[in-house]
Formats: C-alpha cells, structure tokens, sequence
C-alpha cells in the first residue's frame, strides 16, 4: 500500500480542495491569511441556495484550523452529533424507511 | 448532515465467521472462527433491549449472512418496532438471500474500501471487489435500501471521489465514511495507516463538498464529531448530569453484543472491565439492571474525562470519540491497577 498522504494524491489528481457555503467560507478565509483562493465560481445546487466552489491551496499546517473556522461559522454544515461505531450504518435511513411501511 | 441524535442502536455480532480476513476487521473475523450465539439468546436480547429503548437493532458480524437464522432475528426485531440494518462485504448476496433479507432489512451497509485494486488489497482477496459488484443488480432489484460504507486511512483519501461515483451509479443511498481505527486486525496489520488529524480535516472538506453535491442524490456520513459541537452537547456523549430515572438506551448507546455473548458499550471490542456480563450468565435486562446499579457510575467517569480531553481547547476540530474513550479507558485501567499496587 501508498505511503503517500491520500490527500497528497487528491491534490495530485486535481489541484483543489473544498466547497462549501459562501458566508461560511469567505469569513474562514478572512481568518487566514496564508490560504489562497485559486478561483472561484458560483453555482446553483441546489437552487434555493448561492452556493460558491472554492478551489483551494489549503497548507497542511493550516487545515485544521481552516476546519474549524468553517464549524464555527456554519454549524449545520458536515458536522455530525453522533458517530457511529464500526459496522454500524447511519440508520436514519433506515428508520425513514421502516416508517414508511409503518404508515401504510 | 443531520443531526442523529434520536437513535438508539443495538448492535449485534451474531458470530465471528466470515468468508474473508480483511486487513482492517476491528472484530479480527475470518473463516477459521466457528462459534456462533444460539438464536433464542439473541431473541430475547432483542426484547429486552426494545423493552428499554433501544430503537435500531445492527447486525454485523463476523458476515452476518452466514449467520442461518438472521432472518429469524430481522423478523424478532421489526416485532418489537426496532428498524433493522446490516452490515456485509456483500459478497454472498445471492439470489436465496436476498429473498431472505427482503421486507426484513431496512439498510444494508455494503463495505468498499476504494477502486478495486485498493478493495481487494483491503479485502486480502482478489475476488471480493469483482464478486460484491456482480450482486449489485440484483440487491437492486429487490428493492432493499443500501448504502456503503468506506474506511477512511491516511493513503485512500483520494478514492473517495471514486467511491461516491460506484455508490451512486450503484444506486446506493448512503456513502459513509468511517476512520480507520485501532482495533482488532487493524492493529497488526496497518499500523502506519491510521489517519491523522490533518488527514481527518481533509476528508471533512472533501465529505463536505460531496455532501453538497449529492445532496438529493446519495446521503454522506463522515464519522467525526465537531468538537465545538460536541463541548455544548455533553450529554449525548454521557458526560453531563446523569438521569437517575432514564431508560438503559437513555444512559448507554450504542450497546453492543459480541459474538462471545459479552455485552459492552458504545463499540466492539470496548474495554471489558466496563461490560455490563455476558448472555450466557443474565439476560439483558438483568445484567442492565446490575450494570446501572454498580458499573455505570466507572462507565460515566470515563466518559466525562474523555469528553474533557477531546473538548480541550487547542484540540483539533474534528473528534474521534472512539479513540479518546480507548485512551481514558486505558488511564484508567492504569490508575486502578496502581491503586490495587498501593493497597
């Protein structure tokens, strides 16, 4: 197997990094001021919603904090409240469908 | 992503048996294992567990399909109004199971581990990718909702991309991505391979961006906690004020029954000094009862040091929660056995 970082080689593949909401991410990227925004370009998924992709050079010392600049200023985004343990799928799925059945 | 917080999940390890030997198994299964729990042990583990609020019962294993009464099992918990799920390599999804699983699985959880080269390493197996892709077709035409379930290590970020493209040409609903942890085979064989925290914030953002891009089309679960999240939720992690009235599912989640009978909580493989017994000795709600009258206070000064250690500030943003109770687990284990030393 690789040695190399898995993100090392995402970089590789196609120098770029995130997208996430615009408010979000310009305030993360006021914050930092050694992240450089490569281009940027709106784009309308879902519609309702401006949303921005960002591409990015992110520096390895740096993402986490870029991290957490981003939790901090858009909680409901990617950020989970419970994790699950090994072998064990999210199972909101789940619990949608099997209501579903219950209804009917 | 959503916040999760209403479910309550019963995990069971039927057995240890299984057609592969996969690098990273947290269970260490493989083909030679042989022990299974008897059926009716498990049945009443089920009724015990939704009598105290358990609402999703798991089944992993080990491979779960060769456990020959699953469907038993399934059938036992959607009874009792528990949602059901299972977690397979999908490679034994033959035409007789699936007709098996059909009407009592609610979601199958199918492991991918990367491109196929990468699956079948994992896997230590050159056949597991190409033998799992091949049921597919036919898990989708039975209508059973699935979704998969990649490992996450420090060298297979840049698969991701590729893993969601499957899942959703698939037609899979779910792509959920779980840290390569310190457990069970992992251990011995990927030492060098668990992710760090610079790769964990990576993935974040890759998941993130995915999330945003699929939305509507594939559900992506990234298995980190926010760490600012979690510092103003103590009590999801049991760490704030205890309730003296609440259920075993209100005060322990998930619960998890290896394929030994022992009962631990929130992983497999969970330090069993803080286990609740063993079936084979107590029924569940016995063995609760003890539990909560004796072991509980140990379980919840655990959790409220680790929940102090990972939401430190200076940590890093995303949490495995996991990891940090293996760590106090282990402190304390320590500071115990230096007690014992003392006296």
């Amino acid at each position: 197997m690789t040695k190399e970082r898995g993100s090392d080689l995402l970089r590789k593949l196609h120098g770029n990094f995130p997208t996430t909401h615009v408010e979000g991410l310009f305030r993360a990227v006021d914050d930092l001021g050694d992240l450089k925004i490569l281009r940027w370009f709106p784009r309308g998924v879902p519609p309702a919603t401006l949303v921005v992709e960002g591409v990015f050079e992110v520096p390895s010392g740096s993402v986490g904090k870029f991290v957490d600049t981003l939790i901090q200023n858009n909680e409901q985004f990617a950020a989970n409240l419970q994790v699950f343990p090994y072998g064990v799928p999210r199972p909101d799925i789940a619990i949608v469908e099997y209501r579903g059945e219950a209804r009917q | 992503m959503a916040c999760t917080r209403g479910s309550r999940i019963l995990q069971i390890h039927p057995t240890r048996r299984c057609n592969l030997r996969c690098l990273h198994c947290y269970s260490s299964s493989g083909p030679e294992e042989r022990g299974e729990l008897p059926v009716a042990l498990l049945a009443d583990a089920l009724t015990d567990a939704a009598a105290e609020g358990y609402t999703v019962a798991s089944f992993s294993g080990g491979e779960p399909l060769l456990y020959r009464p699953l469907r038993e099992l399934l059938d036992h918990a959607h009874g009792r109004g528990m949602a059901t799920t299972v977690t397979s390599n999908g490679m034994l999804l033959d035409e007789r199971r699936l007709a098996g699983l059909a009407g009592a699985v609610d979601l199958l959880a199918i492991s991918l581990d990367g491109t196929p080269a990468s699956h079948d390493r994992m896997r230590a197996d050159p056949r597991a990718f190409a033998t799992m892709a091949s049921r597919l077709g036919r898990l989708r035409d039975s209508g059973i909702p699935f979704g998969f379930i990649f490992t996450l290590t420090q060298h297979n970020l840049h698969e991701l991309e590729w893993v969601a493209e499957f899942a959703l040409d698939e037609g899979a609903r779910l792509l959920q991505i779980h840290p390569l942890e310190a457990a069970g085979r992992a251990i011995r064989e990927l030492g060098e391979s668990f992710p760090d925290a610079v790769e964990e914030s990576y993935a974040y953002l890759l998941a993130a961006q995915l999330q945003q891009s699929l939305r509507g089309r594939l559900q992506v679960q990234l298995d980190l906690l926010s760490r600012r999240l979690m510092a103003d939720q103590p009590n999801l992690f049991f760490a704030g004020e205890s309730d003296p009235c609440g259920s075993l599912a209100d005060r322990v989640r998930p619960l998890i029954i290896e394929a030994d009978g022992t009962v631990v909580p929130i992983e497999h493989g969970f330090d069993r000094s803080f286990s609740l017994g063993n079936l084979r000795d107590a029924r569940l709600c016995e063995l609760a009862t003890r539990w909560l009258a004796s072991g509980y206070v140990r379980f919840r000064d655990l959790c409220g040091r680790a929940f102090a250690a990972v939401t430190a500030e200076g940590r890093p943003p995303l949490a495995d929660w996991s990891a940090a109770l293996r760590l106090a687990a282990i402190e304390t284990l320590s500071r115990d056995s230096s007690a014992t030393c003392r006296e």
